[in-house]
């Protein structure tokens, strides 16, 4: 089941390292679906089809 | 930009997200720039503009094409760590993606794009709950 963006916004927030908020945790991944132009979290291993891993970009930061 | 640099950003760009419409305006141009659509996940469309001039080896500045608000109603057009901005330019919020200590010649449109589209998502949340925007995004050390 697709994720609201209160949830990716506090799985956003974990993989940038800010605290455990109420999100999935560390085991999950940022995903770029490149079809419908959305972010998606999903379980870590558990991503398929075209989604592109973009979770890196999320906890290296934002300047400022 | 060198033509060769062109053409590969827009190949990635291309290959990472086709249903995405870039367009690229004013290259023979000291300021060039390309224009991308952003569609959050709650369905909203906002337009990116990132200007071109010294890209790849400077840091691009990166704008939504309109002049936003905070949840608050003040408008986003001044450098601030919470809301991770920059001083406006042509009149559009600027986003801060990449800091200077950060960048590199080797950072691609499709990651500075990437970074922009989750900033709007993390937006749209703060209008919802009017968490700061840095409650999400993190800042980079």
């Amino acid at each position: 089941m697709a994720k609201g963006l209160n949830e990716i916004g506090e799985d956003v927030r974990i993989q940038g390292g800010q605290g455990t908020g109420s999100g999935t945790g560390t085991m999950s991944e940022l995903v770029f679906n490149p079809t419908t132009g959305e972010f998606e979290t999903v379980a870590q291993g558990s991503t398929q089809g075209d989604g592109m891993i973009v979770t890196d970009m999320t906890s290296e930061g934002f300047a400022l | 930009m060198t033509p060769e640099r062109l053409n590969l950003e827009k190949q990635v760009l291309q290959k990472e997200m086709p249903m995405v419409q870039c367009v690229f305006k004013d290259m023979s141009t000291s300021e060039p720039y390309v224009l991308m659509p952003v569609k959050t996940n709650i369905g909203k469309v906002y337009t990116i503009r990132i200007d071109l001039k010294g890209f790849p080896n400077q840091l691009p500045h990166a704008f939504v094409t309109k002049m936003l608000q905070t949840k608050s109603g003040r408008s986003m057009n001044d450098a601030s760590a919470a809301m991770h901005t920059l001083p406006t330019e042509h009149g559009y919020t600027r986003i801060c993606h990449y800091g200077s200590s950060s960048w590199t010649p080797m950072v691609s449109l499709f990651k500075v794009y990437i970074k922009c589209a989750l900033w709007l998502n993390m937006y749209e949340l703060h209008l919802k709950t009017g968490k700061d925007m840095d409650y999400y995004l993190s800042h980079q050390s």
